[in-house]
């Protein structure tokens, strides 16, 4: 049986008249690192300030463990929080801060020696304990507040954007830290990101947040491969997944998207679940690394024209105009392309995805 | 043809060097990129362009007139910066509006004015609005309008897009560019992030600790990075770095990595003419290009996977080499499980070899 470090039941609240948390339930198993994702104003960050005790519910309830918390204060709650900006004492050396929450706590000496030491090679930190932790670089500060809010054993560390402000190369490093950490020490963490590529390095399930409501839930490949609603796949991957309108049509038994001035074969796709939706409205949703580039026309394919080429360092992204169609493409490093040329593209077999036009869902995930 | 010359720009704060001899030039209608690291000069080097700081020494000249010792606001340069001044308790309108006040024109043309750049940026639905009711992205959007009212020869980004979401980013980055290319704009930007200057400059420039280290189209720079500071820096995620030993033999080279990988290739030139023999050197192997297999091969290497984390298509792999931590990419079809054992290698012709005493690249 898996434990439950945090069951949030129905929860919302609302400042004046805006709805910032709408019926929000989910639960954190024990060990397990959570990450809430959504744009800003979605809710997520009012989602934990809820759990941390930092604002009041209208409605709903938090269990922590098995306490119901929601109208106990803050240090009543047992979790730990780190923000963006780093929560250490940078006059006070690594050692004392990672004590200070231990001395407050009035725990004898020896046992606050014990952990510090303790948590401090976990954390490879051992080295550092001397050194005033203003004076360290910012992935090192990082790993003290890290080792400040866990020391202290919570039953769950709740992280508010804690890479938001760190650059782009230190970024890798930390996410890849965070998640060793946190898998070692078997920490249950829930945490909060606008980002959803940090999202889905770091954590075991995501929840994706969209004006006040969690849309979906599930590991970070679940989501990415079978996002339910369009909301989810135009937020979850990087480039974006091309999202095409248009009136789902068939022609000798092969599917394809008819978006006024061009065609789109939907090959080798299923037709079972779309057979409700032919000469209906509805969105393709095609992710950039499922559409390949041809130099040649092959079943199938469909004809194109290169307008931009980006460098991506490993990758290339290609910008493909066909009449009043935009399709972004990822490829592997390639030299036979140039802007301006005409070229063919496939979607890769059964990586098309079909959103009903009205409601935005999955049509493929649909139950038939 | 050159529009803007940056030449040997020398700068220092108290006695610290803060830019260390720059030259550069942009073209007309060019988008160039400098990309480094906080501290690393750029700001600094911005601010001289724009006039807001002079340079101890060295030149700057627009459409060939040398502006060095021009006041900014006969520049003719615009310039948008992270947090752009726009003022909170004026409309939109009026924010955009409010260099051209300054220079008192007629109500009439500013009015004009206003109007094409707002059209251009697609932001007329801001100009009634003030700013506390703007995202992220439109307040950017109406930062630049004001950088771009005036009509100016070369506009000046300094990181625009930093504080925005992760997916805005993405969003304003070819925002950018496309916009970038329709009005034929001559465009310096700064970032921290490398991936962003490959991904909009028409060139970049990569710029560590005051010194403009090199300079390219995006694809040059990363597949011909001049040394291990800047494979390090462009290289995300982080480069793989071995110490090797390779040595010549009749027309082979033969590369010893950490006596784990033997590799061995053709070589037409010695390290210089006609010279044979060992240097010791530190080899180059970028995550996406490291080879892998879940079974057991001939010659390769076995390494124990430490921790897998999805990466957009594809995961990341942390990979334990003896006491050694290798990064690697695999595509997310691949079945993987924490603990197993992984099979590795290298392709000698995708690896990166380095001068271990000049950290330079060389090419044999």
């Amino acid at each position: 049986m898996t434990e439950i470090s945090l069951k949030v039941e129905n929860l919302r609240k609302t400042f004046g008249n805006t709805v910032a948390v709408d019926d929000v339930t989910f639960e954190v198993r024990r060990g397990e690192f959570f990450s809430l994702i959504g744009p800003s104003g979605c809710g997520k960050t009012t989602t934990l300030r809820c759990i941390a005790g930092l604002e009041k519910p209208d409605k709903g309830r938090i269990i922590i463990g098995e306490r119901d918390v929601t109208n106990l204060p803050p240090q009543m709650r047992n979790v730990g929080l780190v923000f963006q900006e780093y929560a250490v004492f940078p006059h006070m050396t690594v050692y004392e801060n990672m004590a200070f929450g231990l001395k407050i706590k009035k725990l004898p000496k020896d046992e606050i020696h014990n952990r510090v030491l303790r948590i401090a090679e976990l954390l490879n930190l051992e080295e550092y304990l001397n050194v005033r932790a203003g004076r360290l670089a910012q992935a090192l500060m990082q790993r003290v507040a890290l080792a400040r809010s866990i020391i202290v054993e919570p039953e769950i560390l709740l992280l508010d954007e804690p890479l938001t402000l760190v650059d782009a190369k230190i970024k890798e490093l930390m996410r890849r830290e965070l998640r060793r950490y946190q898998k070692e020490l078997g920490v249950t963490i829930l945490h909060v990101t606008h980002d959803q590529l940090e999202a889905m390095m770091v954590s075991d399930r995501i929840g994706v947040m969209c004006q006040g409501k969690i849309l979906q839930i599930g590991t970070p490949i679940e989501i990415y491969d079978k996002p339910n609603s369009i909301f989810v796949a135009r937020f979850i991957g990087s480039p974006t997944m091309n999202l095409i309108e248009g009136r789902l049509e068939q022609y000798n038994d092969e599917l394809f998207l008819d978006a006024d001035d061009v065609g789109i074969p939907l090959y080798g796709v299923s037709s079972e679940k779309l057979r409700g939706y032919i000469g209906k409205d509805v969105v393709l949703g095609v992710r950039p690394e499922d559409i390949e580039i041809l130099t040649q026309p092959t079943e199938g394919s469909f004809a194109g024209k290169i307008t931009l080429i980006e460098s991506l360092g490993s990758k290339l992204e290609i910008i493909v105009e066909l009449n009043s169609v935009t399709l972004h493409v990822l490829s592997p490093l390639r030299r036979d392309l140039k802007v301006g040329q005409p070229i063919h593209l496939k979607i890769r077999p059964t990586k098309a995805h079909v959103f009903n036009k009205t409601t935005e869902n999955n049509i493929m995930l649909e139950e038939v | 043809m050159t529009f803007l010359e940056i030449r040997n720009i020398v700068k220092e704060f108290g006695g610290k060097p803060a830019l260390k001899n720059i030259s550069f030039e942009v073209s007309k209608g060019e988008l160039f990129s400098i990309s480094g690291p906080p501290t690393a000069g750029k700001t600094t080097l911005l601010k001289i362009v724009s006039g807001l700081l002079t340079p101890d020494s060295g030149k700057i000249y627009l459409d060939g007139n040398d502006i060095t010792e021009t006041p900014p606001s006969e520049r003719n340069i615009g310039m948008l910066f992270e947090i752009p001044p726009v003022y909170p308790n004026l409309t939109g309108f009026e924010n955009i509006a409010f260099p051209l006040r300054v220079k008192k024109l007629p109500e009439s043309e500013i009015r004009k004015e206003v109007l094409r750049v707002a059209e251009l940026l697609g932001i007329k639905h801001l100009l009634d609005r003030h700013p506390s009711t703007y995202s992220g992205g439109e307040y950017q959007r109406v930062g630049l309008a004001r950088a771009l009212v005036r009509n100016p020869k070369v506009l000046l980004l300094d990181e625009p897009f930093r504080n925005l979401d992760a997916k805005i980013q993405e969003f304003m980055r070819t925002w950018l560019k496309k916009l970038q290319k329709e009005i034929g704009i001559t465009v310096i930007h700064a970032t921290h992030d490398p991936l962003e200057a490959m991904a909009v400059g028409d060139r970049v420039g990569i710029m560590l600790k005051g010194e403009l280290k090199q300079v390219g189209r995006p694809d040059e720079v990363y597949l011909n990075p001049m040394d291990i500071e800047v494979t390090e820096y462009i290289t995300i995620p982080a480069v793989n770095l071995f110490d090797g030993v390779i040595r010549i033999k009749g027309g082979f080279v033969e590369i010893d990595v950490e006596g784990v990988f033997s590799l061995r290739k053709s070589c037409e030139a010695g390290f210089e003419e006609g010279e044979e023999g060992e240097k010791e050197v530190i080899v180059g192997i970028r995550p996406h290009d490291l080879r892998l297999d879940i079974n057991p091969r001939r010659d390769w290497v076995k390494t124990t996977l430490a921790l897998i984390q999805p990466y957009g298509s594809e995961v990341l792999l942390l990979l334990k080499l003896n006491d050694k931590y290798v990064r690697a990419v695999a595509d997310k079809t691949m079945m993987l499980t924490e603990g197993a054992e992984i099979y590795i290698n290298i392709d000698p012709k995708n690896i990166m070899l380095f001068d271990r005493k000049t950290k330079r690249r060389i090419t044999i």
